[in-house]
């Protein structure tokens, strides 16, 4: 931050309520923030807490039946109640935006040029086509696009990092005095996740623009911002310097946050989840937000709405506790620090094989003709019983595909899959009975809880179908659906439950439950965290440690987070671009990396999690 | 907003008061057809072929709420015994539409390759056709009837939603639940039937009225040209064939069985859009 910067953006009191045909509902409740002139400031907040509308609502870009009451102030005019006339005016020169999918941020059917050109039109209105070609490609240049030529391109003849640049050049084109990006990097890969942020910040000092980045990744604002705001529920719970924040949080929801990253450096003993999901801010209208899943909770927290305020310089908070629980969350803090020994199973021979892929090839048909895609080429792998093994890669690395035909989704080109000694290479060819076999032998977990169940089935009539279809005695079903829910956490309740009254972590539950229906002995997590929530993440994880010491099941744990392997398997296997370019294990390959991409993988991950804690200052 | 555990059991099916006014008016007017349909016969102030001969081509009165015809038969009378047949035949061709399309429009979109080719191949090919004019040269030439005309519409009807449900399945089938019981090993028909076919229901809801609407309209149309039932059996398109050359006389003859199917045609469309919207959430 500069000497004594001015207010670009000034929220202050802003409500946003959704109003159909149940009633009105609360978006934001009360949401106070500012941004300075070239600051950039960090929203965090999980799904539900309201931090893109908080984005919606600056731009005037609100849905339907969505109403915005308070003040927002960019420099001196109030934008709230402000006509679409005088928004309009103010996007693009004045505040821009930046969205998480740029395939879905960037006109299918105009070149790349063009859509920078649309900006540029109302920052230079008298410009010439031929200047502000010339001026599109400069931008192109200034978000690293060296390329002239990819100025005629359409956006899907490029790949999601350099869409990702294109959208940014045009969010740029109008030259705004504020950026908000609302979670830029998520719909990334890794690697590209960490050029596209380290763009973003190098592009706010040069351009000494303000920057307002939307993340659900406390990492990512911590690499990134100067202040921070978390938010949860519809509020703002901290508002902090950024190395305040990450030096020590003070309110329980931060800190829950923060212990529920999976930690990237070691395995700890217990994975710290905050239990529950994120209530709806009407649920919690007079009181602390957290405190149905505060462990602090006391009288006090639900007899009033803490207002937020400074409990150290600059470092403001809406617990009401602080002053009593600070010690306690010191302490909690450091008893993250233990670390937890992995089990490495060396030789995996002398132990008996689960499963064993040779030499496996899948080709997708090209499209239209092209040439054939090649998804795996001769990988292969071996899981022992009872051992749970990463699969890690980035999108379109062939780990899907390996995971999907392994359970017989797919069906390999070419290799062998044997599973407890059945083979399992073509789940077509194979005769009823051997098929069956296999289903009770490996199942899979799907990385989205939200699509992964049939909407219009019940819990129980999911489970209950699991169990059927391979030949359980419908008898003694319901009485093993209520075993599979108490198995996975659940109350038997739930089985006369649809999926869309469970939140995404407990869908998540019931899928995990399905799987174990059959009682397998392999399971196939394909990014089975990626999808939820942080404070959730590490519930499913802790629960998927737990049935593996209980069940002592096998996992082949798919994944793109490195410190998810750390935490939940023992050797791991490094996919890039269909092959097989590194494995063993765990700790050894994540602390010394020996192929060039696992440690491109390694160096791109936002912040290390040991500083994390404070370590490094 | 994805984390709302609150509990929620189930819906209750449907809350009368939930229900709009411009909803609740077709509604109605449906529920009134179909229950004509059923009790028309005790409804009805004459007999549909009595004749008043005093009375020929006169105008409404109190003895004749929409006058007589022009052999002096009682036009509400007409109208109500007509009932059955405008709505038995809508019925039929959407049922066709609905359990045919479903069939095999499912069982295509998911399958794909092969069988979904040939399967599309036949419905573009009738598609292509243009449908009223086959079914009145079809009726015309096999001898016209009611059920004739059903059966020409019906099959002429159901490869338009065979291609509708067969896009809807398509996408369907990409969706993980999908896959999640294929792993677990589901077999093929019951992912078809029992899986896809309920989140494709609120489509199937809503196409059922178009159908119902849609025939409606056609089947008058054919009975307006004489192709329909027998002569002198009351069915709204014929009296309003008839009663067009009363229109100067009694012009209730014609326009009180055209405003009939006007008003039924758009009543099940608007029942049919609300359902739709309902079922899907919106």
């Amino acid at each position: 931050m500069s000497g004594a910067p001015s207010k670009l953006l000034s929220i202050r009191g802003l409500v946003v309520t959704h109003a159909d045909h149940a009633g009105p509902r609360t978006i934001l409740s009360g949401i106070d923030l500012d941004v300075h002139e070239g600051e950039t400031v960090g929203i965090v907040g999980e799904s539900g807490s309201g931090k893109s509308m908080t984005a919606k609502a600056v731009m005037g870009l609100l849905p339907p039946r969505v109403t915005a009451s308070g003040s927002i102030r960019f420099r001196d005019r109030e934008l709230v109640g402000a006509g679409e006339a005088a928004m309009a005016g103010l996007r693009g020169p004045s505040v821009s935006l930046l969205m998480q999918d740029p395939f879905t941020m960037l006109d299918p059917l105009m070149v790349c040029g063009e859509q920078i050109v649309e900006g540029l039109k109302l920052a230079t209105p008298h410009a010439s086509r031929g200047e502000l070609r010339a001026e599109a490609v400069r931008r192109l240049a200034e978000v690293g696009i060296r390329d002239p030529d990819i100025a005629a391109r359409y956006p899907f003849q490029l790949s999601g990092g350099m869409r990702q640049r294109v959208a940014l050049a045009a969010a740029l084109a109008a030259n705004p005095d504020l950026l908000i990006a609302d979670e830029p990097s998520t719909a990334l890969d890794v690697t590209t996740q960490a050029e596209i942020l380290n763009l973003l910040r190098s592009l706010q000092q040069s351009r000494g623009m303000a920057l307002l980045l939307i993340t659900h990744d406390l990492r990512v604002a911590f690499s990134t911002c100067d202040r921070v705001h978390v938010f949860y529920a519809g509020r703002v719970l901290e508002a902090s310097p950024a190395a305040a924040l990450k030096a020590e949080p003070l309110h329980p929801y931060g800190l829950g946050l923060m212990l529920s990253e999976p930690v990237l450096d070691h395995r700890v003993q217990t994975l710290s989840a905050i239990p529950g999901s994120v209530p709806t801010p009407d649920s919690v209208a007079n009181r602390c937000a957290f405190a149905p899943r505060c462990e602090w909770r006391s009288d006090i927290c639900d007899a009033a709405r803490p207002a937020l305020r400074e409990a150290e310089a600059g470092h403001a908070t809406a617990c009401v506790r602080i002053a009593d629980i600070r010690d306690a969350m010191h302490d909690r803090r450091e008893s993250r620090r233990s670390v937890a020994a992995t089990a490495i199973a060396e030789a995996t021979t002398e132990r008996q094989l689960l499963l064993r892929v040779d030499g496996a090839n899948k080709q997708f048909e090209g499209r239209r003709g092209g040439a054939p895609v090649i998804a795996l080429n001769d990988v292969s792998i071996a899981i022992a019983q009872g051992e749970s093994v990463g699969l890690v890669g980035e999108s379109g690395s062939g780990k899907t595909t390996l995971g999907r035909c392994i359970v017989g989704l797919e069906t390999l080109t070419s290799g062998r899959i044997d599973i407890a000694g059945l083979d399992a290479s073509d789940y077509g060819r194979a005769d009823q009975a051997t098929r069956r076999q296999l289903r009770r032998t490996a199942q899979i977990v799907f990385q989205d809880p939200y699509s992964s169940l049939n909407p219009r089935h019940t819990i129980g009539g999911a489970l209950g179908e699991a169990l059927a279809v391979n030949g359980f005695d419908r008898s003694r079903i319901a009485g093993r659906v209520a075993e599979l829910l108490d198995l996975v956490g659940l109350p038997k309740a739930y089985t006369s439950r649809y999926p869309r009254a469970l939140s995404g972590g407990e869908r998540q539950r019931v899928a995990i439950a399905r799987a174990l229906a059959v009682g397998p002995r392999l399971l196939v997590c394909d990014e089975p965290v990626s999808a939820l929530d942080v404070s959730v993440q590490a519930q499913i994880l802790t629960l998927l440690r737990e049935l593996r010491t209980e069940l002592g099941l096998s996992y082949l744990f798919i994944t793109h987070d490195l410190a998810v392997v750390r935490q939940i398997v023992d050797r791991v296997y490094v996919l890039y671009r269909a092959n097989l370019v590194e494995s063993g294990p765990v700790d050894q390959v994540l602390d010394a990396p020996s192929h060039d991409y696992t440690r491109r993988l390694i160096g791109s991950i936002p912040g290390s999690t040991r500083d994390h804690h404070g370590e490094m200052q | 907003m994805t984390a709302i555990s609150a509990p929620a059991p189930r819906r209750r099916l449907l809350d009368w008061r939930a229900i709009p006014l411009g909803v609740a008016l077709p509604l109605l007017y449906v529920l009134l057809v179909l229950v004509l349909t059923v009790f028309g016969n005790f409804m009805m102030p004459y007999s549909p072929a009595a004749q008043d001969l005093y009375r020929i081509s006169a105008p409404p009165s109190a003895e004749h709420w929409f006058g007589t015809d022009d052999l002096g038969r009682d036009v509400l009378s007409r109208l109500i015994a007509g009932a059955r047949t405008a709505i038995v035949g809508p019925l039929v061709v959407a049922l066709t539409g609905f359990i045919g399309s479903s069939l095999i429009g499912i069982y295509a979109g998911y399958s794909g390759g092969t069988a979904d080719n040939a399967i599309m191949r036949v419905v573009d090919f009738v598609i292509a056709m243009p449908s009223l004019l086959i079914a009145i040269v079809l009726v015309s030439v096999l001898g016209g009837g009611y059920w004739l005309a059903i059966a020409v519409l019906s099959l002429l009807n159901l490869p338009g939603d065979i291609r509708i449900v067969r896009g809807a399945a398509l996408k369907e089938r990409n969706l993980a639940y999908i896959e999640a019981a294929r792993a677990i090993g589901v077999p093929k028909w019951r992912i078809m039937y029992y899986h896809i076919l309920p989140n494709i229901m609120a489509l199937q809801a809503s196409n059922f009225a178009i159908n119902v609407a849609g025939s409606l309209v056609a089947l008058a149309g054919l009975a307006f040209l004489g192709l329909g039932s027998e002569l002198g059996t009351p069915e709204w398109g014929s009296m309003l064939a008839d009663g067009q050359a009363l229109l100067f006389s009694n012009p209730a003859a014609a326009l009180a069985p055209a405003g009939a199917i006007i008003l039924l045609a758009l009543s099940v469309n608007l029942v049919g859009d609300w359902a739709y919207d309902r079922y899907t959430g919106r």
